[in-house]
């Protein structure tokens, strides 16, 4: 192979994209990884703050055909320290057993970022009251306000759902039934208490979301509580997902991946088709022998070279029609959401705050401290008709992430606030997401301080990018492959999400390399998606 | 494990790891000889003393040279020194024992020359801070309850810890408040309430605390009722829970106190009808009130309705049926 020629081009370097990279990297494949962009992680980047604020008036304007991103506005004076701000432009958690991880400890990209675990997650009552959402045998024990008899069933539901309910009787017909209705008729649970378990632990953001996935989910979460500590949930320092990203791009370079950032594309076209040379061996068997294809060239502006390569990794946004429409549009791996569009808000606050009930412990002897311990990141989770002027279909999530995971400087905290739509509303972002973030605003550790002053807020609506069904026109091998979309998800699942999407696209990529070249250790059927890990020779156990 | 490569030994590497294992008994054997001559001769040289440290660093389960090692320390080292230098000796073993412990934690040997070495600790001030006789002896126990607290932490079920840290407090020159053991308690059930452990530790210090009239018996007592109904009903199949019951039912209170656990616990059983320890506890109580209160109790109500529990139980514990047979039995005729 040449130097300007590669197996696979990816474009765009968000987080389904590097994982892919890196994959296709470490299993021994050229790739050269592009992105328009001058940052890492596309639309899961995490900026800077200065960053931020010219992505927003970037995307200040009304929707367009050409941005998921619209109506971003923000507040006039953004504080100083920029640098030490990385922000997300997709909050997320990660559970602690998940494909995700998975992912980042068979890469070795774990050992790239810091990781910390969420303080607590947390529900906001119809009372105005926020309390702590009790995840675990622990929780309901210490638990002041649920009744015994209702902790009973709570427990009684909590053990069928981290087990294998698939066969349990009490799911039996039942798969398609809302979950919120679920829970109060097979598992008699009280309306408060249902509404706590379907939206802050199972995060579900709709009522009307069935049964059988909302179980599988909270299967995931109920297996990811004591991994790492109490919470399922860890975050990543320096804004979570986008250096997630980075790092999966930093282990496709270490096995040779070459990345170019900040290249504005000016084409991609296939190569003039070669023809096949068949050549019959002794029993009359035709193997289709033939030099590696190298089917599309890519021209960058400002880059010397034209890139040539085998296969395209790309979402349609950066493909011409001709491309599209040959490409193989990968299916989606689970049933997702229909959500038309996400209310988000981004506020940046320097005043603790705390998302725990006060009275946290069961325990008689302990002179009770009235101090409130300040939360540094948390969950604070908003069921639908649980607030004057809020969202009577959707949950909204509220994402606290403060000095603890490296993302803000210290004594600053960011709030990220997101709320799924069912429809274009009439007001803007910032009027539809108010009420939510008063409430945080609100709950300061300090008592005397009934409402803060956010130093800095930007609000925006985004949209899920368009799924198209995995339809193609042609019939032949498809050479470019456009990974499955990723519409909106709850907050603790778009990571796994996206690694399962990866993991597709590998796949796929694979089957097709596999044909028009072989690798070392191809001769093994599996596809295995992260080659093991070299051991370490100064790890000897030396016990007697 | 998964994604690690598979290191496959060649017959050659077999053989060599083989030989280096071989080696090393050979050297241990070799050692040991070697000290237990020593031994047999009295040698209490500061020669022989560190051979044991050698061989104990090896093998911290061979107790002859513990109790040899004390020995030395006794009669070859004790005599020449002063009290500051006995005790500088006696931290030295504390530290060796430490490290011991972080390898190998539930070894009673070393636990054991712990509990020795710090009770051997002589009298004299500390120079951080804890002034009198006492200081060393105090500043030592101090951290004695923090490492057994930081094992109860990393395992808060070792039974080994639990006793080891009534040793530490009892030997405390300043005892600690016995409402801050109960505090602690308290802390380990909220972190995760099945652990016998600490129901104990709570029942012997709330027996204390009664005694010592520090604590109002009845309203303390009721406040470990509750308590303890949370735990039933969050998880009625722990074992240690019902356990700490019966203790509490044993402490006093008379018919009402039985009766209303009774039928707290019958509501648990209508709502989890599986439940072995309801059916069970219900039949041991109802029991306590025929054998107790006779003439105050419809004694053929109860006696039908311990036998129907025990009958249930028979069929949904088949393993026991046996006992609950007895059991059935033991509690004498119903005229129906």
């Amino acid at each position: 192979m040449k130097e300007n020629q590669f197996d696979v081009i990816v474009f765009g370097t968000g987080l389904v994209e590097s994982i892919t990279a890196a994959a296709l990297a470490k299993a021994g494949y050229k790739i050269a990884h592009i992105d328009t962009n001058a940052y890492y992680g596309g639309d899961e980047a995490s900026l800077s703050l200065e960053e931020i604020v010219t992505w927003v008036d970037q995307h200040s304007g009304p929707s367009d055909l050409s941005s998921r991103f619209y109506r971003a506005s923000r507040s006039a004076q953004p504080p100083s320290q920029s640098r030490q701000y990385s922000i997300c432009l997709q909050p997320a958690v990660l559970p602690s057993v998940g494909p995700l991880i998975n992912a980042l400890v068979a890469s070795g990209v774990s050992k790239y970022s810091g990781f910390r675990l969420v303080d607590c997650v947390s529900v906001y009552e119809p009372s105005g009251r926020v309390s702590s959402v009790p995840g675990s045998k622990e929780d309901i024990f210490k638990n002041k306000e649920i009744g015994l008899i209702e902790k009973r069933r709570l427990m009684r539901f909590l053990t069928f759902a981290a087990g294998d309910f698939e066969t349990a009787k009490e799911l039996e017909g039942k798969q398609e039934v809302p979950f919120v209705e679920f829970l109060r008729t097979t598992f008699s649970l009280g309306e408060t208490i249902s509404s706590v378990l379907a939206y802050a632990l199972a995060f579900s953001s709709s009522s009307t979301e069935t049964t059988l996935p909302v179980l599988h989910r909270l299967r995931g979460y109920l297996r990811s509580s004591g991994r790492y500590g109490p919470s399922p949930f860890l975050i990543g320092h320096y804004g979570c997902l986008g250096d997630i990203s980075q790092g999966f791009c930093r282990a496709a370079a270490v096995s040779g991946g070459v990345y170019i950032l900040g290249r504005e594309i000016k084409s991609i076209s296939k190569a003039p088709t070669r023809p096949l040379v068949s050549t019959p061996d002794d029993n009359g068997i035709s193997e289709l022998k033939t030099d590696q294809p190298f089917n599309y060239h890519v021209e960058l502006a400002d880059f010397p070279d034209t890139l040539e390569c085998s296969l395209l990794i790309s979402s349609p946004g950066f493909l011409p029609n001709v491309i599209q429409s040959e490409a193989l549009r990968i299916p989606q791996v689970r049933s997702q959401d229909s959500s038309k569009l996400i209310a988000r808000c981004i506020a940046i606050i320097d005043t603790p705050i705390s998302l725990r009930s006060p009275s946290d412990s069961n325990t008689q002897d302990e002179s009770q401290s009235l101090e409130v311990q300040p939360t540094d990141t948390g969950i604070l989770v908003f069921p639908p008709s649980s607030m004057q002027g809020g969202s009577t279909t959707h949950s909204a999530t509220v994402l606290l992430v403060g000095e603890g995971s490296m993302s803000t400087p210290k004594g600053k905290s960011l709030v990220y606030i997101g709320l799924p739509l069912g429809e274009e509303p009439e007001t803007s972002p910032e009027d539809v997401l108010k009420p939510y973030l008063d409430v945080v605003l609100s709950l300061s550790v300090n008592s005397s301080i009934p409402s803060i002053q956010p130093l800095f807020t930007a609000h925006y609506f985004e949209k899920p990018p368009s799924f198209l069904s995995p339809e193609r026109s042609s019939s032949s091998q498809a050479t470019c492959l456009i990974p499955p979309p990723l519409q909106f998800a709850p907050l603790p699942d778009f990571a796994d999400v996206a690694t399962e999407h990866a993991e597709r696209t590998y796949g796929k990529a694979v089957e097709y390399l596999r044909i028009i070249r072989t690798l070392e250790g191809d001769e093994e059927e599996e596809v295995a998606f992260w080659p093991p890990l070299p051991i370490d020779p100064n790890d000897e156990d030396d016990e007697w | 494990m998964h994604g690690i490569r598979r290191v496959r030994q060649t017959q050659e590497e077999r053989q060599a790891s083989k030989r280096k294992e071989l080696a090393k008994i050979e050297e241990f054997n070799a050692l040991t000889q070697r000290i237990l001559a020593r031994k047999k001769g009295n040698d209490w040289s500061d020669e022989a003393f560190q051979l044991t440290t050698k061989l104990l660093q090896i093998n911290p389960e061979f107790y002859t040279l513990w109790n040899y090692r004390r020995n030395i320390l006794l009669k070859g080292k004790f005599p020449n020194s002063s009290p500051e230098q006995v005790h500088e000796l006696l931290e030295d073993e504390l530290s060796m024992t430490m490290t011991a412990l972080k390898v190998r934690p539930k070894v009673y040997w070393i636990w054991n020359h712990r509990m020795w070495c710090l009770e051997h600790i002589p009298k004299g001030p500390a120079s951080d801070g804890e002034p009198g006789a006492d200081g060393w002896k105090q500043v030592v126990w101090n951290k004695e309850l923090f490492v057994v607290e930081k094992m109860l932490d990393a395992d808060s079920r070792n039974f080994q810890a639990w006793n080891y840290r009534r040793f530490v407090l009892a030997s405390m020159p300043t005892p600690r408040s016995e409402s801050s053991e109960l505090a602690y308690t308290s802390k380990k059930i909220e972190a995760n309430f099945s652990n016998f452990s600490a129901w104990h530790q709570r029942s012997k210090t709330l027996t204390s605390l009664w005694a010592q009239g520090k604590l109002d018996e009845s309203k303390s007592r009721e406040a470990e009722f509750e308590l303890l109904r949370n735990a039933m009903y969050t998880d009625p199949n722990d074992q240690s829970v019902w356990m700490y019951h019966r203790w509490l039912v044993g402490t006093g209170g008379g018919k009402d106190v039985l009766e209303r656990e009774i039928s707290a616990i019958q509501e648990l059983l209508d709502e989890q009808p599986d439940s072995k320890w309801c059916m069970e506890s219900i039949v041991h109580y109802k029991r306590l009130l025929l054998n107790n209160y006779a003439k105050d109790v419809d004694t053929q109500h109860l006696t039908r309705d311990c036998k129907d529990l025990l009958e249930r139980l028979e069929t949904l514990d088949p393993m026991r049926r046996l006992r609950y047979r007895e059991l059935a039995g033991e509690i004498g005729p119903s005229t129906s």
